[in-house]
């Protein structure tokens, strides 16, 4: 074992059978920790760089064997259904979610080392093989774990495997030069032209990422802008063509791939104690043609990654 | 789109109901009060030919391929022969049995009850089987669901493929007859061997005769019509269908339609002379491809019409019910009849064999919807894209079909069991997922065996949990067992016990078969009856391949021996006492427990713990099974298929140390536990592939259930392509897929007319959802569905 397989870093999903976040049948291993906040995000139990409990309020019967099996007095019996969780004395050791019969309670997130991905992502090799697929960076923002990735990409690339990475676009430059030397495809997020509404909607500017869209269309020829589509946030045609002019004027990027908004992360949201979330709404398919065309005009590509092969 | 004639055709056959046509019977007890004192074998031939020249002719509106067993447009027929018993009793309930339902009139009852049962009263098949079985076996063996061979005793055998290529296209039927009756002048009755062969070749030219009539009966019936149509270009028709009748099967045929029809005549023989399953079609695309392609050249069919006439034969494939008792019924649910049909695959040389009949079976299947043939692929490393990806718009469509099969693993299958290299790459499938090879006489599907029995006695006493009888050999009680490897030595004992009297059941079925039920017809569409002068059922085949012992619940018994290693021994969280009280109380009071018995580590997840179990199991039973040989002196085969028979097994089971409750459904072939695959579809493939399947010549079952969201794209159907190439690169044999989303289960549970075409894979066949019963359906909704990720 080589020194670098034991850097560790903390991974809260490995999804085998990913079919749409790259070519092929893909791994998806997906890193924990983000510095944005995005008021829809999907995987709001990506955000804390450390484990954490999820909570499903819903399933709990108030049996309290989580609260005998804690041993830090985070969960406590005051007589009412769910139980009451001081969050802020758990330490995501995962003691409660090994004994709770029910399913409320989940751990999110476990250190794991560079030797110990990489054995999970092998197993399925033959499927990459034969689909042309390979394995998918994601999170949280992965380069947020900058020395964990560029591990994990060059283990993958000793073993020939193709590799992509799904980024914020929020990270500093030389977190990422290393990794994105190497990585096969960069999947980047834009998800609103305005700093003012950006910082409203994710908690950050996005001054940062747009740099880091330019680096990277570059350095890189295998980049794909994704636009995570929220009807009445980011959907209006003059945000779309703001972005198509920067991507025009300062990039060659190789194509854009509209996502259209899901509500899964709600319960997610809730059960994490998380406040601050909206519910969105989805744009119609009506929508979303109309904003590809308006892509096109501009000569952008649009990639849809459920149908290329 | 099919033609307009075959959709209605499709249409007036979805709607009518199966029914039971008396005529066979009938003709074939009358011919046997006739022919008492005659040798059996003679005796079966000239009922057969009684049965052929008396069965009502019926040639349904607008048909190009003619030919019926019965008046009805979905007929069974019943084989007193081998057994009545079932159908005296079960009759009055054949209109409301939960599974597979037949209509029969009241006046038929009449007559099977006052002309046929009382005949064979004493002399069926059946009667004698359980005569001559011997007792500790019977206890085993009859109607327990512990091993199971009653398609052996209470039907006949079929698995057999007629040998189109080398026989019956190349001979026709008078060919046959004449050179039996040239054998019969050539032979002098002066030994036992030549009194035997003279009376197998005069049994020939009856068989022969018989089915010649049986054509020229349709011909006329055809002329008849013609005389009577008003219509000229359905006038045209008959008389052309006249015409071909008259020559098929008596002479070789000359083009696709005659070939087609020729196909169909000597199916029906087959389905006349013993109603049994697995009468299958063998590699329809490479002996019909030179008729296609030479008529397709010189201008006297296009492929419109071609397709036309493989759509109709798969309507008269499906039009054969096969009239089962309702125990029989719980094992081969939805009036199957595993007619398989094989495309694709290589040539005897080794080149890639597909061609455009392959496609054009494909594409049959997706216009004609029906439960029959068996579709069947043969997938090789060099096979084209193209063909791989018209398989997997089939499968998206979701009729189950085809089943897919490794193309090198089915010949490295069919080389350990004795066949030449050339012969080996010439297989076809026999009834699921059997690779079998038309020179080839052998019981493929023998007996049933379940595997979860074995763990049931060894932690029970030998008792079963739900009789509380002794079942097994006596074993120690539970608390006994000091290490994990002793319990699984007593699994072991416990299996290899249930091996030996399977292996009793299959050779005291085979003995009475050579003596009782001789098969003339079948004899002469399988290569070496005849050179030998030897009836198939006494071993006339140029290949005998030993019985096929199925195996049932591989993952429930992997699953259940891993939580008694890691929970009990390794972890020590219980004891061997506390589990045996949970499983005598189906868990009840142990919640807990097994709640970790679920958590632990199932089949099916890629798990190397719990499928290196699983691997350890079947590479034991396959030896134990190679150590029997049959009838005839050829060594048994193992097989992990499945018909539907995991729900019977499970039914008798009690609960299981997996978690598992009692009664309800074990696993078919090497599929993981319903609802216990929850890694990724990727990783049942590599579970599954870890069993050696190259030693199971008896084949292997995988079945994956997805939900249609997943193959809606293109990339999804070439993703689709992809694993099956990755599985089959990691030697496992074969997968099938069933492509429906729960939702539109629970529907055609609810409004069953409206969803009456909607096929779903039941395990190694497919067919309408709306045929099973209730519980099955369950069943099949249980299974995980793949969401889209």
């Amino acid at each position: 074992m080589k020194d670098s397989d034991r850097i560790a870093g903390n991974v809260f999903q490995i999804q085998r059978w990913s079919v749409h976040d790259g070519d092929g049948i893909r791994s998806t291993v997906f890193l924990k920790g983000c510095p944005l906040r995005c008021k829809w995000c999907a995987n709001p139990e990506s955000w804390n760089p450390n484990s954490e409990i999820l909570y499903f309020r819903d399933r709990c019967t108030g049996c309290a064997q989580c609260s005998l099996a804690c041993n830090h007095q985070a969960i406590l019996r005051d007589g009412g259904i769910p139980l009451f969780f001081a969050r802020e004395k758990c330490c995501s050791c995962g003691e409660c979610c090994e004994v709770c019969p029910n399913g409320a309670r989940k751990k999110i997130g476990a250190l794991m080392t560079v030797e110990e991905v990489i054995k999970i992502i092998k197993r399925d090799s033959i499927f990459y093989r034969e689909s042309k697929g390979g394995v998918t960076f994601s999170g949280g923002e992965p380069f947020a774990q900058s020395e964990f990735l560029r591990e994990l990409v060059l283990a993958c690339k000793r073993l020939a495997i193709d590799t992509a990475v799904e980024t914020s676009g929020y990270f500093e430059w030389k977190d990422a030069e290393d990794s994105v030397k190497e990585l096969d495809t960069v999947f980047i997020d834009i998800k609103h032209m305005d700093e003012e509404v950006h910082k409203r909607l994710t908690g950050v500017s996005n001054r940062k990422i747009l740099e880091n869209v330019i680096r990277i269309s570059q350095k890189h020829h295998e980049v794909i802008v994704r636009v995570p589509l929220i009807s009445g946030v980011n959907d209006d045609r003059k945000n779309i063509e703001q972005m198509c002019q920067f991507l025009q004027k300062n990039t060659r990027i190789f194509g854009v791939e509209l996502l259209p908004y899901h509500s899964l992360g709600h319960s997610k949201m809730t059960a994490l104690d998380r406040e601050g979330w909206k519910i969105f709404s989805t744009p119609d398919a009506e929508k979303v043609e109309h904003i590809k065309k308006i892509i096109a005009e501009y000569k952008i590509q649009n990639i849809d990654f459920k149908y290329r092969f | 789109m099919s033609s307009h004639r075959i959709e209605k055709f499709k249409q007036s056959y979805i709607h009518s109901k199966p029914s039971i046509s008396i005529h066979r019977a009938v003709a074939f007890t009358q011919s046997h009060k006739e022919t008492e004192g005659k040798s059996v074998i003679i005796r079966r031939a000239k009922a057969f030919h009684a049965v052929c020249s008396s069965i009502p002719i019926t040639i349904f509106d607008n048909e190009l391929i003619i030919g019926s067993i019965g008046e009805f447009q979905r007929s069974g027929i019943v084989c007193p022969e081998y057994s009545w018993k079932w159908v005296e009793q079960e009759m009055d309930s054949f209109s409301t049995r939960s599974q597979d339902q037949y209509q029969i009139n009241e006046g038929d009852k009449e007559i099977l009850l006052r002309e046929v049962f009382p005949y064979w009263r004493g002399k069926s098949l059946e009667e004698t089987f359980l005569l001559r079985i011997n007792d500790e076996t019977a206890k085993l063996l009859i109607d327990t669901g512990v091993i199971d061979n009653d398609s052996k005793w209470r039907s006949a055998v079929g698995e057999i493929t007629a040998d189109y290529q080398d026989i019956v296209f190349k001979k026709g039927f008078e060919e046959l007859k004449r050179q039996a009756a040239n054998r019969i002048q050539e032979l002098e009755p002066v030994t036992k061997e030549a009194l035997e062969k003279i009376d197998f070749y005069k049994a020939a030219v009856l068989v022969c005769d018989g089915i010649i009539t049986f054509a020229h009966r349709y011909s006329d019936k055809a002329l008849e019509l013609a005389e009577e149509e008003r219509d000229s270009k359905r006038k045209n028709e008959l008389l052309e269908v006249a015409r071909i009748c008259r020559k098929v099967p008596q002479y070789p045929p000359e083009t696709f339609h005659e070939a087609i029809q020729m196909v169909w005549f000597t199916q029906l023989g087959s389905i006349l002379s013993e109603n049994s399953l697995a009468l299958n079609l063998g590699r329809f695309d490479q002996y019909m491809y030179p008729f296609f392609a030479h008529d397709v050249k010189a201008g006297i069919i296009n492929e419109v019409q071609a397709q036309e006439l493989i759509e109709s034969l798969w309507l008269k494939l499906s039009q054969w019910v096969w009239a089962i008792s309702s125990n029989t019924a719980q094992f081969f649910a939805g009036y199957n009849s595993f007619q398989n049909l094989t495309i694709g695959g290589r040539t005897r040389d080794g080149k890639d064999a597909t061609n455009e009949l392959s496609y054009m079976c494909l594409k049959a299947t997706e216009n004609v919807k029906t439960h029959q043939p068996g579709l069947s692929v043969r997938i090789h490393p060099d096979s084209p894209d193209e063909f791989l990806l018209a398989v997997c718009d089939l499968i998206s469509v979701g009729t189950g079909f085809p089943a897919v099969h490794n193309d090198r693993v089915g010949s490295q299958m069919l080389l350990a069991a004795g066949l030449s290299p050339e012969d080996a790459r010439d297989w076809s499938n026999c009834g699921c997922v059997v690779p079998h090879f038309r020179k080839v006489g052998e019981w493929t599907s023998a007996v049933n065996l379940n595997l979860a029995a074995a763990i049931e006695y060894a932690l029970n006493s030998g008792k079963s949990r739900i009789t509380g009888n002794v079942m097994g050999l006596v074993e120690k009680e539970i608390t006994g067992f000091k290490s994990y490897e002793e319990v699984k030595e007593a699994f072991l004992r416990q299996l290899s016990h249930l091996i030996k009297h399977s292996v009793i059941g299959t050779v005291t079925a085979q003995q009475i078969h050579a003596e009782m039920v001789p098969r003339p017809y079948l004899s002469m569409l399988v290569d070496g009856c005849m050179e030998k002068g030897v009836d198939l059922s006494k071993g006339g085949a140029k290949y005998n391949v030993g019985p096929v012992i199925t195996g049932i619940g591989v993952a429930d018994v992997a699953n259940s021996l891993l939580v008694i290693k890691k929970l009990i021994f390794e972890e020590k969280k219980y004891t061997l006492e506390e589990l045996g009280k949970a499983l005598a109380v189906n868990w009840t009071g142990y919640e807990e427990m097994r709640k970790d018995a679920l958590a632990c580590p199932k089949y099916g997840n890629d798990e190397d713990e719990v499928d290196s179990i699983a691997v350890e199991i079947t590479d034991f039973y396959n030896k134990e099974i190679k150590s029997y040989k049959d009838y005839f002196g050829s060594p048994f085969n193992s097989a992990f298929m499945g018909i539907s028979n995991y729900i019977p097994a499970g039914s008798i089971m009690g609960a299981t140390p997996d978690g598992r409750k009692s009664m309800t459904p074990l696993t078919e072939g090497v599929s993981p536990h319903a609802g216990t695959d929850i890694t990724s579809p990727t990783a049942v493939m590599r579970s599954a592939a870890k069993i050696n399947h190259d030693v199971h010549s008896g084949g292997t079952l995988l079945n994956v259930k997805f939900s249609p969201d997943l193959l809606k794209t293109q990339r999804d159907k070439k993703n689709l392509a992809s694993i099956i190439r990755a599985y089959f690169s990691l030697g496992a044999f074969h997968v099938q897929f069933n492509v429906i989303s729960t939702e539109i289960l629970r529907k055609a549970q609810e409004q069953p007319n409206d969803y009456k075409d909607l096929l779903v894979r039941v395990a190694g066949y497919s067919t309408q959802f709306v045929n099973l019963s209730r519980e099955a359906q369950d069943a099949i909704i249980e299974r995980t569905t793949y969401e889209s990720l």
